[in-house]
């Protein structure tokens, strides 16, 4: 939908918007919210309470598609129960999406330049004890880490942009430029990261979409079923167009939202991201030892643990004033400060 | 006597130039170095048990002669512990994600959750231990939430940075 318009390039967009910040701060002496300098390419509204990505058109047009296919059912009233039903499923759906479009998803902060020195200096180290006279001078950029998780092992890959050795399940979303915890997928949709913070609202949100399309179907068909009841079939559907329209809304809805419905919820049962089971971590055909360290046993704790857990703080300090002593070092490079690596 | 105190001077100069040098910024007390100046020692997360919040408790070399390896462990242990029990599925964070789940959401902006509370605990412990134990000796913890959880980090307060 919106992904046409947006530049897949991760690095130069985001690097503009900052030199643009950069400036803006150096300018006026008013102290920065650290919002207004973060690196990343998500958007804040409300001074920084709330957190988006750069395609905010796929939530409006969720949210037009939400609005258009449940209202016109709502005004028509079949039994007082019923639209208080559909009123409440309605009010939870816009509950789940606004959570999931407007909560950072898990985004894991970039490195300041003290670590990201020492995390260089390691590998280096590490570098020249493993082959010493090979390639001495060359500058060669951290890799990977490796570590052991439950008895398996994983590759904690280096990120280039935010500095540091991700978490394992953690990804960098091109879209947003930063890394995310237990990411997900980018939805375009919600214009958000699916990760860590909101898969549970994002699972909540399609699910209860999905009942609301079952829901509002059952409803239609209901409607001309009891309308044939009293009349002849012609006459029932010709008084009840509406309804028949909205079925096919509804089906159509129910054909896509149900399918990611259903998929979600076997991911959920077995602790997995749509990252890692599009990737075949635990695939036992690409990988030998390919248990899921993560998973707790069975599927209920599963389930509990991935919808119910505690809901954990976001790591980047969105509200929190600048430093203006401090006020380069999140952004600055290790490449200017390498110099200073080899007198180590 | 006298020759030493040349010694000691000389050494003192010699510590003294290079941050001059290297930051334009003139030192004339060791406890007024800025906590962005001074070295850094990292404590890495330790991932052994999966995802959840731990860190490793094996000992840094760099720390070596400043603190005892049973003091460190002590504090690791203790973090790791508190936030274990920030992480761990119990009744209380079912009955506030039902709660939040039944309210749409709402709920979250007038209660603060287990994970919050625990967190202030955090800082609060955090602050405790530097004020008893690693500030008399030149030593300053990092609370984790500051650098995202990645690491714990501690300041050296008593070195500059740049010169080792």
């Amino acid at each position: 939908m919106a992904n046409s318009k947006v530049n897949h390039s991760p690095q130069k967009p985001g690097a503009n918007n900052n030199t643009a910040a950069m400036g803006e701060g150096q300018g006026s002496n008013k102290l920065q919210r650290k919002w207004e300098v973060y690196p990343g390419r998500n958007k804040f509204f409300c001074n920084g309470r709330i957190v988006s990505s750069p395609d905010i058109q796929g939530f409006l047009c969720c949210m037009a598609l939400i609005i258009v296919t449940d209202c016109p059912y709502l005004a028509v009233k079949v039994h007082p129960v019923i639209p208080v039903v559909g009123g409440v499923l309605f009010i939870l759906i816009i509950g789940c999406l606004v959570q999931t479009t407007f909560i950072d998803p898990g985004i894991i902060p970039r490195a300041t330049l003290p670590e990201a020195l020492e995390t260089d200096r390691l590998y280096q180290l590490e570098c020249q004890n493993q082959e010493n006279a090979a390639n001495n001078g060359a500058y060669q950029p951290p890799r990977y880490k490796e570590v052991m998780i439950k008895g398996r092992q994983f590759k904690l890959s280096y990120c280039q942009t935010c500095q540091m050795y991700r978490p394992p399940r953690a990804s960098h979303c091109s879209r947003c430029n930063n890394c995310v915890e237990r990411f997900d997928h980018h939805c375009p949709m919600v214009s958000n990261c699916i990760g860590k913070r909101n898969y549970r609202y994002f699972y909540l949100f399609v699910t209860f979409t999905a009942l609301m399309c079952c829901y509002v179907l059952g409803c239609n068909v209901a409607v001309i079923v009891l309308r044939a009841k009293d009349t002849d079939i012609g006459e029932a559907f010709k008084k009840s167009a509406g309804s028949i329209i909205e079925g096919v809304i509804c089906l159509g809805c129910l054909a896509s939202v149900g399918g990611l419905s259903c998929y979600h919820s076997m991911l959920v049962c077995k602790e997995q991201t749509t990252n890692e089971d599009i990737k075949g971590t635990y695939n036992p055909r690409k990988f030998k030892d390919a248990s899921n360290p993560y998973s707790h046993g069975n599927f209920i704790t599963n389930c509990c643990a991935v919808l119910c857990g505690p809901r954990h703080p976001s790591l980047i300090d969105r509200r929190g004033f600048v430093d203006p002593s401090e006020d380069t070092q999140a952004i600055v490079d290790t490449a200017n400060a390498r110099g200073r690596i080899p007198e180590s | 006597m006298n020759k030493r105190r040349l010694f000691v001077n000389n050494n003192d100069n010699e510590r003294l130039n290079e941050p001059m040098k290297n930051a334009g910024q003139k030192m004339d007390d060791l406890s007024r170095i800025p906590v962005n100046q001074c070295p850094k020692v990292f404590v890495q997360r330790d991932y052994t048990n999966g995802t959840q919040l731990a860190f490793t408790t094996k000992f840094p070399q760099e720390l070596e002669g400043k603190i005892d390896v049973q003091t460190f462990q002590k504090t690791v242990t203790k973090l790791n512990a508190m936030y274990e029990e920030a992480e761990t599925l119990s009744g209380k964070t079912y009955c506030e994600s039902c709660l939040a789940c039944l309210t749409a959401y709402l709920s979250y902006i007038c209660i603060s959750t287990h994970y919050e509370q625990m967190l202030k605990k955090i800082r609060a412990y955090v602050n405790e231990q530097n004020q008893n134990v690693y500030q008399p000796r030149g030593l300053l913890l990092i609370d984790p939430v500051e650098r995202g959880l990645r690491v714990l980090e501690i300041c050296i307060l008593t070195e500059q940075a740049g010169g080792r």
